[in-house]
């Protein structure tokens, strides 16, 4: 019974974290420009993470030692640096969008100036991360972020035609322009599989001592709780292709999803969204400059732990403090956070090869993961979809510039 | 997860890899290794090298911080209990004078309650 | 000399034939001491470094497979860049 409640908590703690900005902005902006011909797309991206997520979750639970802590080993300095450096500037890209993201829904909700809140936004993020246990930081971020659900409800309420959202999970010649057509694949991959979710995931495992009888749990809670998680990616590409894509509407502000639950769900509606995406993103930044702390750390050998009193791990603690603060001080330039968040995703995306191979190699170690390394269905998946990396990769810049960020 | 092993090949087992105190705290990396001896028949590594300038010849990025750092610490092989997945020491940090970056960046948020 | 300044070097001969490159350094563990005993060479240690090739039970945590060993004694001097060795040194 506590086993399943354990599971349980853990599903809706990832429900609630599998949205972040970069979800937000791309699949509202995918499903208003190309209705619900790119489904299948959020549908590859989906079992993309889990597969990753799995080797990562048990590369910690095997080797004791989370995936970015072996990355200079296997790979060597060099190669273990350009990593890191990579890592880190998206990270403070991605995290820069995700405290951007909190502004504008806190702005949203209390019509208070921007810029201030963008300082409210990075001192409660601050304050919550220093001085709660990490545990309720997930709870709390987790749990609210449900509130997304209302996404779902909102997208079923809308009515679609229920026979063309189907057809919409099967690749098709696109309707429109073929070269944003493609920009959208990469975005909505890029969105999905976020390197910083993956690296925290395996630190975090590592700090709650997983083992090997821990790894059916890790397997299920992935599984269930990132295709839960989907369906909120889905019900965004439905509220867009149903609400704005009929009017001509081109999401450019981030608090357009919520304005398509209000358009069906009322006040009520609105206020549950807003919330939603407040609690959701929230979460998605503390997780990117944890992921960016723990990067650092493991590469240079130092202390580290979200657990560990900031006394015993100073540098550490200085690192995520840095991040979230060189992050608001590029939400600060008042650049538009729905380009920063743009940005965030398609240079993430240039450097999913460098982040990912990592995994790959890793969780194929006998050295490191005994007889626990890959299965072949495993490499199969591990393999194909780091192929797919490779293209989206060499293709997301030329993509970005050609059509000029997705309009065409 | 594995014993000391008596053979060990220094680039995979040994550089880069996680340096552990008796304590069980990081302690760093293994950023470079002195050799001794070369010239003669029993040539064996003398020292461990962590931190600061003990990255000049780790290619161009290693020379970049280098210059950036302080001098490197010297940590003789003798004090090395054991070689696995890590590199595990016999004494504590502070014994050792690692972790020095630690005390310094601590120095900085000490007067924050509740660290 | 580091251990750094020592991988990747060009491993030659006396009369200057080129044999590979200096993969890695193997050492054996004497008491207190870490002896350094053999270099090692050829394409199977690089990619074992990437992960590709090794199969459980062929190697530990700190050692590679057995291939492409050159035993210490066989090196004769240091020359820029390269390690040289004994005429008749195989791999």
């Amino acid at each position: 019974m506590k086993q399943f409640l354990q599971i349980a908590l853990g599903i809706l703690s990832a429900i609630g974290g599998f949205v972040d900005i970069g979800d937000l902005v791309f699949n509202t902006q995918a499903g208003a420009t190309f209705g619900f011909e790119l489904m299948w797309v959020v549908v590859i991206g989906v079992v993309g993470i889990i597969v990753y997520s799995e080797m990562c979750g048990r590369v910690a639970a095997i080797s004791k030692r989370p995936v970015f802590d072996l990355v200079r080993e296997r790979v060597g300095f060099s190669a273990g640096l350009g990593t890191l450096i990579a890592s880190e500037i998206v990270n403070l890209l991605t995290c820069a969008a995700e405290v951007g993201g909190i502004a504008i829904a806190l702005q949203l909700l209390s019509g208070l100036p921007y810029r201030y809140l963008i300082v409210l936004a990075v001192v409660g993020l601050l304050v919550l991360s220093w001085t709660l246990p990490f545990v309720w930081i997930e709870r709390l971020f987790g749990y609210v972020g449900l509130c997304l659900l209302v996404l779902v409800v909102a997208a079923i309420k809308t009515h679609p035609s229920w026979g063309h959202v189907a057809h919409g999970f099967v690749p098709s010649v696109p309707s429109g322009n073929r070269l944003v057509y493609f920009y959208f694949v990469v975005g909505l991959l890029g969105a999905a599989l976020t390197p910083y979710e993956v690296y925290f995931y395996s630190s975090g495992a590592v700090e709650d001592r997983w083992s090997a009888k821990d790894l059916r749990m890790n397997k299920v809670t992935a599984i269930i709780g990132y295709s839960l998680g989907a369906l909120l990616s889905f019900a965004l590409m439905v509220i867009a292709a149903q609400i704005f894509l009929p009017k001509g509407i081109d999401p450019q502000f981030l608090g357009t999803p919520a304005l398509g639950v209000e358009a069906v769900l009322g006040r009520i509606g609105l206020i549950l969204a807003i919330v939603g995406i407040l609690f959701a993103v929230g979460g998605a930044a503390i997780e990117t400059s944890f992921s960016g702390a723990y990067n650092l750390a493991q590469f240079f050998g130092w202390q580290w732990g979200k657990k560990e009193r900031p006394s015993k791990a100073p540098r550490f603690a200085l690192s995520w403090i840095a991040i979230f603060i060189l992050a608001a001080l590029i939400v600060m330039t008042g650049y538009d956070p729905v380009k920063i968040t743009e940005y965030s995703v398609i240079f993430s995306v240039v450097a999913l090869p460098l982040t990912f191979l990592p995994i790959l190699l890793v969780a194929n170690d006998p050295v490191y993961m005994g007889r626990y390394r890959n299965s072949r269905l495993s490499n199969v998946l591990g393999i194909a979809y780091f192929v797919l990396i490779l293209a989206i990769a060499a293709s997301a810049i030329p993509l970005m510039i050609l059509t000029n960020g997705g309009k065409g | 997860m594995n014993v000391t092993a008596t053979e060990i090949d220094l680039g995979l087992g040994v550089l880069d890899h996680q340096l552990v105190d008796r304590e069980g705290r990081n302690c760093g990396n293994v950023d470079d290794l002195e050799l001794v001896g070369l010239d003669a028949d029993e040539p064996e590594v003398a020292e461990i090298l962590c931190g600061g300038n003990a990255w000049r010849s780790r290619g161009f990025f290693g020379r970049l911080a280098a210059a950036l750092s302080g001098n490197a610490t010297h940590v003789p092989w003798s004090e090395v209990a054991e070689v696995s997945s890590v590199v595990r020491l016999k004494r504590t940090e502070p014994e050792l004078r690692l972790g020095r970056g630690d005390d310094r960046a601590a120095k900085l948020i000490d007067w924050i309650p509740g660290s | 000399m580091r251990l750094s300044e020592l991988l990747h070097r060009e491993l030659r001969t006396e009369s200057g034939r080129t044999i590979g490159h200096v993969h890695d350094v193997r050492a054996e563990q004497r008491g207190d001491r870490l002896v350094i005993t053999g270099v090692i060479v050829g394409r199977h240690a690089l990619l074992e470094h990437f992960g590709i090739g090794l199969a459980p039970g062929q190697s530990g945590p700190t050692r590679r497979t057995s291939v492409g060993v050159v035993p210490w004694s066989a090196v004769v001097r240091f020359a820029p860049s390269a390690v040289v060795v004994r005429d008749g040194t195989e791999v």
